[in-house]
């Protein structure tokens, strides 16, 4: 394989880091994109009652007039656009990783915004949950989804 | 048990949604959204309309959505997006069963501490 000359180098790494950077971004508006969408419906409770199949237009009409899930919902759209130029730059195990920190971004949020209660076994839970995704990303092909 | 059951249809329809959109977008040869000619955008959008199993990727994906917004109704924002982890376990049993994906011991002990993290959420 060909050496990279210097100057390509540093713009590899420059899109690398700019790649990881936009998907740090996305992962802290999705965690706030799912807060706004908590939010929504603790302040509009949505009943999801599945007796039958005709429940379920009702249901989303539900969704779809609460203005803080649409708008929770929009905002995790966009991430998901902006995310798009985050794996055109990194490779998609890199991108992921940075993303899945979204893990830990909403066990504070759910914390600070919502005061349910800190215990210690569910943050070491949380920390295991993300280091097993890190794990099963570095261990998945190569090219295919791996770093 | 509630939750890893409900996870476990959210996920299956978004892999299935996904499964759905690969094939039918090699099918179609790519569809660009993003792009300077409205009337592009136009044209890609109604080959999307004019897809059924396009169009059956996103009804899945939308079913999979309001799954997680019951979950995300019903239980703390704290518990719920962090156990949604698990579904890297059912990514691993999909991606042999579809795709004869690789299990190699990485990703099952990456799995292993997944379901260990999730154990421990659920501790209450």
């Amino acid at each position: 394989m060909p050496q990279k000359s210097d100057p390509e180098q540093t713009g590899h790494l420059i899109g690398q880091t700019r790649g990881i950077a936009i998907a740090f971004f996305c992962s802290v508006i999705v965690s706030l994109a799912q807060a706004l969408i908590k939010y929504g419906f603790l302040r509009d409770p949505i009943y999801f009652d599945f007796q039958s199949f005709w429940d379920v237009p009702g249901i989303v009409w539900q969704i779809l007039t609460n203005p803080f899930v649409l708008l929770g919902y929009s905002i995790a759209g966009v991430s998901s656009i902006a995310f798009l130029e985050a794996l055109h730059l990194t490779q998609f195990g890199v991108s992921n990783t940075v993303l899945r920190l979204n893990y830990m971004f909403s066990f504070f949020l759910g914390i600070l915004l919502f005061g349910e209660p800190f215990r210690f076994d569910h943050f070491a839970g949380v920390i295991l949950i993300f280091s097993g995704v890190v794990v099963f990303t570095l261990h998945s092909r190569k090219n295919e989804q791996g770093f | 048990m509630t939750v890893v059951l409900v996870l476990f249809v959210a996920s299956s329809l978004r892999f299935l949604s996904r499964v759905l959109q690969k094939r039918a977008l090699a099918h179609v040869g790519g569809i660009k959204i993003f792009q300077r000619d409205p009337f592009g955008i136009m044209a890609n959008l109604f080959k999307i309309v004019k897809n059924p199993i396009l169009l059956c990727s996103y009804f899945l994906s939308i079913a999979s959505t309001v799954i997680w917004f019951f979950l995300l109704a019903k239980y703390p924002l704290s518990f719920v997006i962090p156990v949604g982890g698990i579904s890297y376990a059912f990514i691993l049993v999909y991606g042999k069963i579809f795709f004869g994906e690789e299990i190699n011991l990485g990703k099952i002990c990456g799995v292993t501490m997944i379901i260990v993290g999730a154990w421990l959420l659920f501790q209450k």
